[in-house]
């Protein structure tokens, strides 16, 4: 049997499916000017929850490529200072050398110690170093105090009783380059300017490059001395101890850069894995959605056009 | 002859009364309501004659309405279904919008505060790296903010709607009762059913079941008896109850329906009995979605606010402050341990409780401590605490495990060392604020988190000067620059309980918290009543308990174990830690003190403040990707995006199961329409029909009038 129709029925139906018709045109349309598929999260929750936890990996990976770049600039900084420090121990080094040539008379050794006293004072400056927004770069994390200051003792120096004093500690400031890995980024002053030294009698222990150039200089000064006096030759090996030290520190600080181009190279792949990732749960498939469009148009045009010609069709138009 | 004439006249009054109940149907055709009606012809008893019975014509017996009740009731119960969903759909579409703001939504806003942190680790010591992060707080405390204060206008909306809607639907119940007064009383007039007071009281039931469902049974005189639920009376005959909209008695901010009785006092209903039609809607959606959108908000304010407060103060500020300084001398005052503050988990007390009963409040528990990070125990939940013969019972809402005991003390205790570990520790404690005496049937509700982002906002001191944050490990160690090993001593980590050590220094030590010195094979110089621990992977040996200085523990230069001290093993088994590496010599000595100088009064002084160190900050920066939250199983995001995905998948399948009711809708009332609605075109034929009717029997009047004119010219 088929069914009775009731006018209102007719009018209702064709009404109905051109409104559900416009309804996903206007979704889609939200889509495409979005140029998103996931407008609000009910339009796909796993989807939305998935993509909020990727985005989060993503701007952690992001922290991670800011710190990697703030580390390279920071260590880059460093190995620069820690180059004039060591050319300027090594100018000293050889001054040094130099003032052991047996030919020279009191007066010349007097005036490579002159020299030498203002290559110190370059040295001390170097190693109370400022970077560019005023932070001491050798004091540790007491970044705001000068790591080298004179201690005021008298001559002849020692640990126990330096001739410059470090006023900063061991702190090394440490930046978060990986989810599993955090990098230094500076050098204490006590790692850079202290080195452990072998005595003639084969007992270690712990020197200040400051006290050894003083020490020589001292020495130089004073007059008559000999170029075989242990403490000229003892100031001379420390110095060179701590020219390995510096070169070493220097390594140190050479392969963390190295360790962070490859970090930084894998931080950059997964950055574009993330954004792969997070555009295939959120972007709109553009031709599929312009097709789309296209395909709706057509059937909103049937549905309308289908709904103008019932709508003559009556008995009425006949009696 | 005159035969003849009355039979035309019989048959020329029912084609007119088809004619005009023809024309009633075109006019009513878009009638809301309206059923379509049809006259119902009987021919009239016949003569009998010896030739055999003569048919005396016909009469309409009854104008008929084409009803079908069953059909009727498909309608209705779709249609309840429909206005239910999309009340629902409509209101958490509202949530489904705010949670998917890319730009200011709540993640973004948490990210702009972890971008800062990590600025302030790259450098500790810039005040305006400082700022952004202060700002980014800020911004994200007032995104917690604006999201409550939306969500707060939906609850209102959700209080002014049920009120409207009750409105509406006593209008509707009165409106029916006087309908079934009308119909009753038009029946006993003329024994004859009154159509149109049926379709509009028909019309009336089908607008209040778009508001509310409900159920309808027919008496014997045609008067409806209108049911909510399980059989609550709306309408019986011409009475009404009253629906009303009165304050919830567990939490008077709440607006639920009630419904007056024959005594005319309002009983609050329980929503379970109110379902369908927008207040169905509305209910399931401030149920489901707007409580817990509330409480999952609360939630992630709440576990940042905990766990970044519990780690802030194991930190160190750029002044030197830190609790450990603050521990070496009280009166050093001025380190702020909470960067963060919330306001106190929300506790209503029953409005029927009575009198002399106690005042409940509820605080958060300082986050937990895994020995890596913090964490909360904090759920979602709201939580009842109800007081029976028995004593009390604490209930989850969400799951209904309990918690009894005698007291609050025992229901506290409860929670704390219950070893299911669905049922540990629930993040809050509770207390009785103002003492009281418990009577039977007394509750309380006690919501954790509902409220918690209301007040969600960063330390003032703080904000005013971001100097205060604690990104320093407050301890630093200082290896003797005569030291002739290798040694360095690695990142300290300060853990809950590591201020306690201070108190074994003394003010003539000061900074210095030990100084430890290794002899080859053992580190000596731990502070007198500590307790030392040493482990390396997953063997420890210890703890070794420190009777002054000179109390040696072994240790092997070069082994990396890790060294922890404490206090207070069993609170603070984590109080601090360090380990060596790099060989350590004979000789070798290592300062531990303060991360800033503290004089003899223990007052921190100018100058010597580990400024650059981001030993905190880092561990701060952490919590965006440790398991932070639900006791220690998923981070703040995981947390966030499950809520999203919940409030999706509702907002989604109200959406698909409102499309298939509204399928369903439309076939029921195609169902219905296919008996009672008016189809024009048969309606055409119709007026075609009795108007060929009227003719033929105006012709048979002509034929009489004839026959009787011949008749007559006989004569």
């Amino acid at each position: 049997m088929n069914m009775r129709v009731s006018t209102a029925q007719i009018y209702r139906s064709g009404t109905n499916g051109i409104q559900d018709l416009q309804s996903s045109l206007y979704t889609l349309q939200n889509q495409v000017s979005a140029n998103r598929r996931i407008v609000t999260p009910q339009d796909d929750p796993v989807g939305a929850a998935q993509a909020l936890v990727i985005s989060q990996s993503q701007s952690v990976n992001e922290l991670y490529l800011k710190n990697q770049a703030s580390a390279n600039t920071k260590l880059s900084a460093l190995d620069s200072n820690l180059k004039g420090i060591y050319s300027e121990l090594s100018s000293i080094y050889e001054q040094g050398i130099a003032a052991g040539n047996g030919g020279y008379g009191d007066a010349q050794r007097a005036a490579v110690a002159s020299e030498l006293q203002s290559r110190l004072a370059n040295l001390v400056t170097l190693a109370n170093s400022q970077d560019g927004t005023g932070r001491y770069v050798f004091s540790g994390v007491q970044s705001t105090t000068p790591p080298f200051s004179p201690s005021g003792n008298t001559a002849p120096y020692s640990m126990a009783n330096p001739y410059m004093s470090y006023n900063g500690d061991d702190g090394v400031q440490v930046l978060q380059v990986s989810a599993s890995q955090y990098l230094a980024t500076n050098e204490p002053g006590s790692n850079v300017f202290y080195t452990r030294v072998t005595d003639s009698s084969g007992v270690e222990s712990k020197r200040g490059v400051f006290d050894s150039i003083q020490n020589m200089i001292d020495f130089l000064k004073t007059p008559g001395v000999s170029a075989s006096n242990p403490t000229y030759t003892q100031s001379l090996s420390e110095i060179q101890s701590t020219m390995d030290n510096v070169s070493s520190v220097q390594a140190s600080v050479g392969g963390r850069g190295a360790s962070l181009d490859g970090l930084t190279n894998m931080s950059s792949d997964r950055k574009l894995q993330y954004k792969e990732q997070l555009s295939n749960l959120e972007d709109l498939d553009l031709a599929k959605a312009l097709s789309d469009v296209k395909q709706q148009t057509i059937q909103l045009e049937a549905a309308q056009s289908t709904f103008s010609a019932m709508s003559k069709l009556t008995l009425f138009s006949y009696i | 002859m005159s035969g003849l004439i009355s039979i035309a006249v019989t048959g020329i009054n029912a084609a007119q009364m088809g004619l005009m109940t023809t024309s009633n149907n075109i006019s009513n055709a878009s009638t809301d309501g309206y059923t379509r009606q049809r006259v119902v012809q009987a021919s009239n008893p016949t003569v009998m004659t010896g030739a055999g019975g003569l048919g005396e014509g016909v009469h309409v017996t009854n104008v008929e309405r084409l009803y079908s009740q069953a059909l009727n009731n498909q309608v209705l119960n779709a249609q309840t279904n429909v206005s239910s969903l999309d009340m629902y759909y409509s209101e958490i579409s509202q949530i489904d919008n705010l949670l998917a703001d890319k730009t200011a939504g709540l993640s973004p806003a948490v990210q702009t505060f972890f971008d800062g942190i990590q600025a302030v680790a790259t450098n500790p010591s810039s005040t305006s790296a400082r700022q952004s992060m202060v700002s980014g707080a800020q911004s994200m405390v007032n995104s917690f903010q604006n999201i409550y204060s939306r969500l707060t206008e939906l609850n209102n909306g959700v209080n002014s709607q049920i009120t409207s809607t009750v409105a509406s639907i006593n209008n509707y119940t009165g409106q029916i009762a006087d309908m079934n007064q009308q119909i009753v009383a038009s029946g006993a007039l003329n024994g004859q059913p009154a159509n149109d007071l049926l379709d509009k009281r028909d019309q009336m039931v089908a607008q209040l079941n778009k508001l509310v469902k409900v159920n309808v049974t027919t008496n014997d005189d045609g008067s409806y008896n209108v049911f909510v639920g399980t059989g609550q009376q709306l309408v019986v005959g011409s009475k009404t109850n009253a629906m009303t909209a009165m304050a919830s008695a567990a939490d008077l901010s709440r607006t639920v329906v009630g419904l007056s009785g024959a005594s005319g006092n309002a009983q609050e209903l329980p929503e379970s009995l109110i379902s369908g039609g927008s207040l169905g809607g509305l209910l399931s959606f401030r149920s489901e979605a707007l409580d817990t959108a509330f409480n999952q908000l609360g939630l992630v304010a709440a576990n940042v606010t905990q766990t970044f407060n519990a780690q802030n103060a194991l930190g160190m500020d750029m002044l030197g402050k830190s609790a450990l300084a603050s521990a070496l001398n009280p009166g050093n005052a001025g380190f702020i341990a909470d960067f963060f503050s919330i306001s106190d988990p929300t506790v209503t007390a029953k409005s029927t409780n009575l009198a002399g009963s106690p005042v409940i409040e509820a605080k958060f528990d300082a986050a937990s401590y895994n020995g890596t990070n913090f964490y909360s125990n904090l759920t979602s939940s709201d939580y009842l605490l109800s007081v029976d013969a028995s004593g009390l019972t604490l209930k989850r809402l969400s799951d209904n495990a309990t918690w009894t005991g005698a007291s609050i003390a025992d229901i506290n205790t409860a929670m704390a060392t219950n070893t299911d570990p669905n049922k540990g520790p629930q993040g809050f404690t509770l207390s009785e604020k103002a003492a009281g005496t418990y009577s039977v049937g007394d509750s309380y509700l006690i919501q954790p988190t509902r409220n918690a982002a209301q007040q969600f906002s960063v330390n003032a001191n703080v904000a005013a000067d971001p100097r205060l944050v604690a990104a320093a490990t407050p301890v630093r160690s200082t290896a003797a620059l005569t030291n002739t090993g290798s040694a360095t001593v690695g990142t300290i980590s300060a853990g809950p309980g590591y201020s306690g050590i201070a108190a074994t220094a003394t003010y003539s030590s000061l900074p210095a918290l030990m100084t430890l010195s290794y002899d080859g094979t053992q580190l000596t110089g731990f502070p007198a009543g500590s307790f030392v621990t040493i482990s390396s992977g997953t063997s420890s040996s210890g703890p070794w308990p420190i009777g002054g200085a000179a109390t040696p523990v072994a240790y092997v230069s070069g082994s990396g174990a890790k060294i922890t001290i404490t206090t207070d093993p069993a609170n603070y088994p984590d109080a601090m830690s360090f380990s060596f590496s790099g060989a350590l010599k004979a000789g070798d000595q290592f300062t531990f003190s303060a991360n800033a100088n503290i004089d003899a009064m223990g007052m921190v002084v100018g100058g010597k403040v580990g400024v650059e160190d981001g030993g905190n900050i880092v561990r701060l920066g952490n919590l965006q990707t440790q398991n932070t939250t639900g006791g220690g199983k998923a981070t703040y995001q995981d947390g966030y995006a499950a809520f999203v995905n919940d409030i999706g998948n509702r907002a989604s399948s109200a959406k698909s199961s409102s499309a298939a009711q509204t399928v369903m809708l439309g076939q029921a009332t195609s169902a219905r329409d296919a008996v009672s609605g008016v189809n024009l075109d048969e309606e055409a034929a119709n007026l075609i029909k009795y108007q060929q009717a009227y003719q033929a029997s105006a012709k048979v009047l002509e034929i009489a009038s004839k026959i009787f004119d011949t008749l007559l010219s006989i004569q």
